[in-house]
Parts: C-alpha cells; structure tokens; sequence
C-alpha cells in the first residue's frame, strides 16, 4: 500500500472541480480439502486505484493497476475526461461537498492475524475435517474449504479526506455428501464467515461439526420427504439471514428504487413515499443497519465515499423507517439512508449495498417456540433461492428440516422448501428468538450493479416462527 | 497504432514468461494464464448517465509445480516489464515455500508441450468523445436504463514446456431495458465489433415497437400448467443453469448433477434436443487452463442422450475417463443448441393459447436430483390467445424439472439459434455467449 497517498493525491494535475483516490490491496487464500486429500490450494493478490474526478457535476472513475506516479496521472486525466464527456447528460447535479472529507481508520483486530497463516497447516485442519466427516461408507463425498481474506483499503480526497481501514475475514465450509442407491443428500455447515484471523478456523469446532455433518447427511438419506401444504415454520439463522437478505436486504437499497438497477438485479416493490409509513412486518420485526458488531463480516467504519457509517434502525416494530443508500443516493432521493455506498474492489466505483443488516433479538426461547407450535417445520441451513426483480415472490430450499408435532420437534425431512410474498411474510412472524439463539451469518457473494459486483455482507439474526407458510418437498 | 501495441504486448508478455521459466530448477515447473482488459462502462438510468468508468487490468495466474506439489497464486500487474518482472519472481518464490509445505497433489496435472495458436479480432469501437450524445439523444423520449460497455479483451497461457496461446477481441454492448409509465419493460441488447449508428437506431426501433404491446392491461394468471413459448434469451437462462452444474463429469462422479439420471441411462430427453459446445464460432478462446486446445465442437447432448459430459484432465485422471479438453469449471464455453422447424412467423400460431415467455429472471435448482429448477418470467411475457397477443402478464414463478421441459413436453425448437452475448461483468468482462433457439413446450408448470 502507499505510505504516501494524500502526497501522491496532491501531486496531481488536473481541473477537475474534486479528486480522490481509492487504493485497495486484497490477499484471498482459498484452501479446499476432499476426501482426505488436498484439493485445491489458490491465492489472489489484487492491488490498484480508483481515481473518481468531479467535473460539471459529473462524477466519473478510472482504474488501474499501475501503480506507478505517471499511470496515477494518466489514470485522473482519463477519469477527468470522462467526468467531462458525460456531464451533458448527468442524472443528477453532484457537487464537491457530496464527498465527505473524512479522516480516520478501522482495524478488524484478529487474535491471530491471517498474514500469519501457513497454508500447509490449514491444509491439514481441513484434511482432518473430510476425515472427520466420513462417518459411514455411505459418505461418498466429503468437501472442506477455507477462505482467507486480507483487505486494506486507503482513501484520499482533494477536499481533505483520509481513511485507512485493514480488514481480516475467514469463511469456511464443510459438506458431506451421503449415497444410497440413486439418492445422495447433501448437508454442509452453511458456509460461516466472520470478520477476524485464524481464530476462526479451530480444530475443536470443526471437529465437532464434521462428525455432525456427516451423521446429518447420513439421517436424511433414511428421511421422509418434506410435505406438502400450509405449516408454521421455524427458520433457523443459517437460513432466516438468507431471507432477510434477498427480502429485506435488497428491496430497501435506494438505488434500486431509483430504477439503478432495473436493467440487471432488479427494482423494488418500495416505493420512497413509503418511508416512515410502510407496514413491512409484525411488530415484533426490528432490523438494524449495524456495522459495529464484532466479528460480524461487513463491520466497518467508513463507506468508500468517506461517509462515517454508524448504526441505524431501517424497520422499527414493523415498520420501514430508513433505505439503504449512501450519500449520491440520499442526495438524489432527498431522504436519509446510512453509508452503504461501497465497491467490490479497486475497477469497480461504489454504489449501494448491505453491509451488516440484522434482525434485533426478541424474548422467545428455542423452546417456547416449539412448544407453541402444533403443527410446522423447522428448517435450517439454505441450499437454494430465488426472488422476483421487485422482491416480492421468493423461494427457498433448505438442506435439512423436522416436523413439530403438538409442541415437539419429530421426524427429520428432506428437501424441505417454502414460498411466500414479502410483506406478508414478515407480517406472519409471531415470535422472535431470544440473545441465545442470535447467531452471525454472512454471505461472501451477493451481486449486484452494472458493471458487476460482488460484496461480502454480514447478517446477524435469531430464530424466528412464523405462521401460514406454503411448505413443500422434492419432486417424485 | 493498434497492432503495434498488441504486438508489444504480446512480446512483453512472452518475455516475462520465459524469464519466469528460466528462473525454475529441475524438479519444477510451470503454467502462466493471463487475463487483461482495456474497457469503458457507461451506466443508464432513466436515459441519463449515472455512472461512468474506464478500467484497465490484467491478473496473471501462475501454476506452480514441486514435483507432485502444486500451488497457484494470481496477482495483479501493471503491463510494465520491470515491475511485473519484480511481482513474478517474487510470487515464484512465495510458491516455493507454499510448496514446501503442502502436501502433494494427488491428481496434478503437469503442464505439456502442444501446439500453440494466436488469434485476433480487431473491432471498430464507438470512441468516448460524444459517446453519450450517440447513446442517449435517440431515447430521450423513452424511460431507459442499461449499461454499455467496450474495449479489448485478451487472454493468453504459456507453459514451461513451451506451449503459448494468444485471444485478443475487441467488442462492444449495449444492454438495455426500456420502461412503460406502469414499470412494464423491454429487454434489448445491440452488441458486436463494428458500431455503427444504424444498426443501434434499428436495434432501438424493434425494442420500442415492442414496448407499445406491454401499455394494454396485464393479466394475472392462476398457477398450473401452461403451454408455453420460452424466446431465446428465456432458453439461454436454463443453458446457464445447466452450464453451472449440470455437466461437469466431476459433478457427475461426484453425484451433484441434475443430469446424474441421464448419465445413468434412468432417463432421456426429447430426440429434439442436441447441445454442443462449439468452438466454430470463434467468440472464445479454445485453449484451457492447461493448455489443450478443444476439438471444434464438443458433442454433448444427441438426439436427447448424453454423449459424454464435460471431462478436463484432472476429472479424467481422477476417475479414470477420457478428457475432451474441457476447462477447470467443467463449464459450457460456447454452447450451442441445435435448432428445430419452429418459423419465427409461426411462432404465435403454434402457441395458439398460452404463455409467450421473453426473459426469465433469478433461477436456482429447487430440487437438484430430480433436475427441477425455479425462477421467474421478467420483462415482455404475454397472453396468446388463438395465436395472438392478448395482454401482458404479472410475473410468475416457475418450478418445472428439464426432464419435461427438455424432455416430453418439447415440442418443437425455433428454426435458427441466436446468440445471446454473455454480458457478466464479476471481476472482468465475460467472452462469448450462448446460442440458442426459442422452444415451444408443453405442460409447464407455474407456482404462483
């Protein structure tokens, strides 16, 4: 990374009305085991700038991987030159002060740091996890994956802004893959992911969870078919952040709203009007834009356009109060939102995305809701999703499911799916897990923008009941 | 001007590589992919600009090999020699120790020496300076959003054995989407290598032609089985799907694809249906991740019978089959779906009663053994109703398996494939696209 960014800034010759300059160095180790063998063992290391030039209202970038002082000057003559081309016909009128000239850092703080990493040590925790796994010869298949990631990311501005953050991330996955006859059931761990170092990836935790994989993927081999009708459903957190992501996360993003996006991820069924209006959900729905929690995937202090990011609620007893958009968005919209506005790498400019979005904890045990249940399923860990370009009609599918019969957890399903529409949904939930049950999940892949991008983000979420969904299995 | 910067690219390039080569010891070896890109993004929205950026990039990969050790680091470089020399040995050392402590690879795959190739296609590319005017003046009337895009895009690989491939394109698209006052939308793209203002006015006048159909009332239809017309770009949507799981061997071996029933001879598709990769085409390059270059066309699907899936060296090696040189994904490079005798002209009157179905949007397996998918219909879907256009339709969801759809419930397929241009942009621009006709299916289900 340069030392000497805001030096480097200040050399620049230009006439542009403001400058900056997003420097990003990435590190991704990606270590995956199978069958008791190394698999696979990559590593990218990305680093370059974005230089964004203000010109007659017109933001405009241009990125490049050169790093040296004449590729950063051709690089601001470049994006100043586009900034000018296309401000005739500019969407909106930005201005100077619509970049804020913040100064400050973040360090995501990791017990054991990853740079400290040796990935034939990591290799063999995995190796020994696929092991682990196979608790049956029936296991045909067993996967574990590492991912290690090592971001710093460095903004500079013409207006005075400075911001360094460091950023340490570890996900992992396990599968094992069950076969008897022509049927074969898959049960991974979901693929966690926290913000932190290789205190993340112990052997005690993945040892306890291989052997529960493996079991897992066993019973569903021998499980009956997930059935078909309209249940209660209680949605473990490897699932419900999936819901709120593709049902809350997205619908509430101002860029979509703005019609952004409807070429490629979609619109929304929001509409701005709706803002301190709407009824989203049950009163007992409270979600949070909060990029403070520890460990959690996307937790960071400042989004890419410098803006100081601080927790807010989005929906508050049900109801919709605030959208996630940065400050272009904000301006365009003239409401208030947080600061969303970031980019996947150094070649992308930053639009608006999630970051952590989770739902508050309520009062309910695991087992108060249970035993409140007579007739539903509780499913757990997602294996598939799908959603409407307005985010109204979803699907999903989880990996594994049980019956609740008269207030018990019974039989274990497989292929256990559900399908319902947005509001409704949320208006449906009657009881929210309590702290015990408030997990961190995340996602290192949600897409979005034109160009494309793909963001890591973070939600944390308790179990929840909700009643009246239409559940069914797989086909016959 | 254009030739001569290429040229110099491409010595560079192999300048690196070979100094790379030089540095490595007896037991050692090594592969070198390059990707790199020069592109202009311009983002639409409501006919105006809201974003525009200008990147260029290049990652080279390097494929390390300690004996039967192997490690693979890709990094970023700069395009000069110098300092991309500096990054390339330092990342040759960084593989040595990574080497040293990782165990070996039980199915590595060590580079050959083979035939080389180079290709180029050279494009005229609408320059920068009133772009935005071309772009945007024949739509002010019309509530657009889209992204265009353009430059050149290369890929190359090179190994110690001394095999070296060279793609390079220039290209362009324009992919839009035009909106009616209730939010009802048309899907376009206008893409090639040569821009020129009439074929984009043209491209223009088709889309908003059509745009006229979706102000008449929407119908909402109950769910269940309908007969249905899927237009190229809905068939290209299922491809895709296809592409990510279904036909890798590996998935295959491993019993994580939808096509394990016909790999097992449990099951056919309709004798109508014939999948191929095909490499005639010339949109993408033939050489792989190890250096091989693929036959001209991959026959995969005939006549509704799996030929062979997807096998590239490593799956070969490890279950012992016979590769067809397919890429490291055991994905589709260049698909293509032979075409029946449906007429475009007739198309309408075939249907006769049912669902006209232009794009489908968001899919995802809901039951992956059984080959169900899910997802939903997505800008101009219609009502026909003998064999005419009633009305537009509220968006539906889908759950349908390719066994009826591809299977008993294919009808027929449109008389010409058409290419659908890969337009994803994760990281880098995508090359290529997926040729398909539109089908004519029977009995395909809707949820809600």
């Amino acid at each position: 990374m340069s030392r000497n960014l805001k030096e480097r800034l200040n050399k620049l010759k230009h006439k542009a009305d403001w400058v900056g300059i997003r420097e990003v160095k990435e590190t991704i180790k990606s270590c995956v085991a199978r069958n008791g063998k190394l698999d696979h063992n990559a590593t990218t290391i990305d680093h370059g700038f974005m230089v964004e030039a203000l010109v007659n209202g017109q933001f405009a970038y241009c990125g490049t991987a050169n790093t040296s002082d004449q590729a950063l000057q051709e690089a601001c003559d470049r994006a100043s030159h586009l900034a000018q081309q296309m401000s005739s016909w500019k969407i909106f009128p930005f201005r100077s002060d619509h970049r804020p000239a913040s100064i400050g850092d973040y360090h995501s703080s990791p017990s054991l740091p990853l740079n400290q990493a040796n990935v034939g040590e990591v290799m063999e925790l995995l190796i020994h996890s696929t092991q682990k796994m196979k608790v049956s010869d029936k296991i045909v298949n067993c996967t574990a994956q590492a991912l290690l990631i090592e971001k710093e990311t460095t903004l500079a501005s013409s207006s005075g802004a400075y911001i360094h953050q460091h950023i340490n991330l570890v996900s992992s996955n396990l599968s094992a893959l069950a076969q008897e006859g022509t049927q074969t059931q898959t049960r991974t761990t979901g693929s966690p992911c926290h913000q932190g170092g290789l205190e993340n990836l112990k052997w005690e935790h993945l040892e306890s969870e291989a052997e529960r994989v493996g079991r897992e993927a066993l019973e569903l081999l021998k499980a009956e078919e997930c059935p078909t009708g309209v249940y209660d459903l209680i949605l473990a957190p490897d699932q419900l952040y999936l819901q709120v992501h593709e049902s809350i996360g997205h619908p509430l993003e101002l860029d979509r709203i703005l019609g952004d996006e409807r070429n490629y991820a979609g619109w929304s069924f929001v509409q701005l009007s709706d803002f301190g209006q709407l009824q989203y959900g049950s009163p007992l729905l409270n979600v949070t834009f909060d990029p403070h929690v520890i460990g959690e995937y996307a937790s960071y202090s400042f989004d890419d356009t410098g803006l100081l990011a601080t927790r807010e609620y989005l929906i508050k007893e049900g109801v919709l109060l605030r959208g996630l958009g940065g400050i272009d968005s904000q301006k365009r919209a003239h409401i208030t939102g947080v600061a969303c506005t970031r980019a996947s790498s150094w070649n992308r400019p930053p639009i608006d995305r999630m970051a952590n979005i989770n739902i508050e904890p309520g009062k309910s045990s695991f087992a108060e809701m249970i035993s409140s249940v007579e007739r539903g399923v509780y499913m757990t860990t997602n294996t598939s999703w799908s959603i409407d370009d307005y985010r109204r009609k979803f699907q999903f599918g989880c990996e594994y499911g049980r019956l609740i019969e008269n207030g018990k957890l019974t039989k274990i399903v497989k292929n256990p799916n559900y399908r319902g529409e947005t509001t409704s949904f949320w208006k449906n939930l009657k009881k929210v897990g309590d702290a015990s049950t408030f997990k961190i999940w995340g996602s290192s892949y949600c897409g979005k923008g034109e160009p494309n991008q793909v963001i890591r983000v973070g939600h944390a979420v308790p179990l929840c009941l909700f009643e009246n969904v239409e559940v069914f299995g797989g086909a016959s | 001007m254009k030739q001569d910067k290429r040229h110099r690219q491409k010595q560079d390039l192999k300048a690196l590589g070979e100094t790379l080569f030089h540095e490595l010891k007896t037991h050692e070896q090594m592969t070198l992919s390059y990707s790199g890109e020069k592109s202009l993004f311009i983002r639409i929205n409501q006919a105006k600009i809201r974003q525009a950026s200008d990147v260029h990039q290049g990652y080279l990969s390097i494929d390390f090999f300690s004996n039967s050790r192997h490690t693979e680091i890709t990094f970023s470089i700069t395009g000069e020699f110098d300092e991309d020399l500096k990054r390339g040995l330092k990342i040759l050392r960084q593989c040595r120790e990574e080497c040293q402590s990782l165990p070996e690879d039980p199915y590595v795959v060590l580079p050959e020496a083979g035939e080389n190739s180079e290709e180029d296609h050279e494009g005229k590319l609408a320059p920068v300076e009133n772009l935005s005017e071309r772009l945007l003046k024949p739509t002010r009337s019309y509530d657009l959003a889209g992204l265009f895009t353009s430059g050149v895009l290369s890929r190359a690989y090179m190994n110690s054995k001394g095999q070296y491939h060279w793609f390079s394109t220039e290209n362009f698209y324009f992919d839009y989407s035009l909106y009616t006052p209730s939010q009802k939308a048309i899907k376009a793209i206008y893409a090639g290598s040569d821009w020129e203002d009439g074929m984009y006015l043209s491209n223009l006048q088709h889309a908003t032609d059509q745009l006229k159909i979706l102000e008449r009332p929407s119908r909402k239809l109950e769910p269940g089985k309908y007969r249905v017309y899927l237009a190229p770009a809905a068939m290209a949507e299922f491809v895709t799907w296809l592409s990510y799981f279904g036909l890798s061997g590996r998935n295959i071996m491993q019993g994580r694809s939808p096509l394990k029933k016909l790999f097992q001879g449990e099951a056919r598709l309709s004798p109508l249906f014939s999948l191929e990769d095909n490499f005639r085409l010339g949109h993408v390059p033939r050489f792989n991740e190890f250096g091989e270059l693929s036959p001209l066309k991959i026959s995969l699907i005939t006549k509704g019978k799996l030929d062979s899936p997807l096998i590239n060296r490593r799956t070969a090696q490890e279950y012992n089959l016979q590769s067809n040189a397919s890429n490291a994904n055991e994905q589709l490079r260049s698909p293509f779906i032979h075409p029946g005798t449906l007429k475009k002209e007739t198309i309408l009157s075939r249907l006769e009663r049912g669902l006209y179905i232009s794009n489908l949007h968001y899919l995802n397996w809901s039951d992956l053994q059984h080959g169900r998918l899910t997802g939903m219909t997505r800008y101009g879907c219609f009502w026909v109703e003998k064999g005419e256009i009633v009305s537009p339709i509220h968006d539906m969801r889908f759950d349908e398996t390719l066994y009826n759809f591809w299977g008993n419930s294919l009808e027929d397929l449109g008389e010409q494939s058409e290419l659908i241009p890969s337009t994803s942009s994760y990281g880098e621009r995508s090359l290529g696209g997926i040729s398909v006709p539109g089908m004519l299916v029977n009995d395909f289900s809707f949820t809600f």
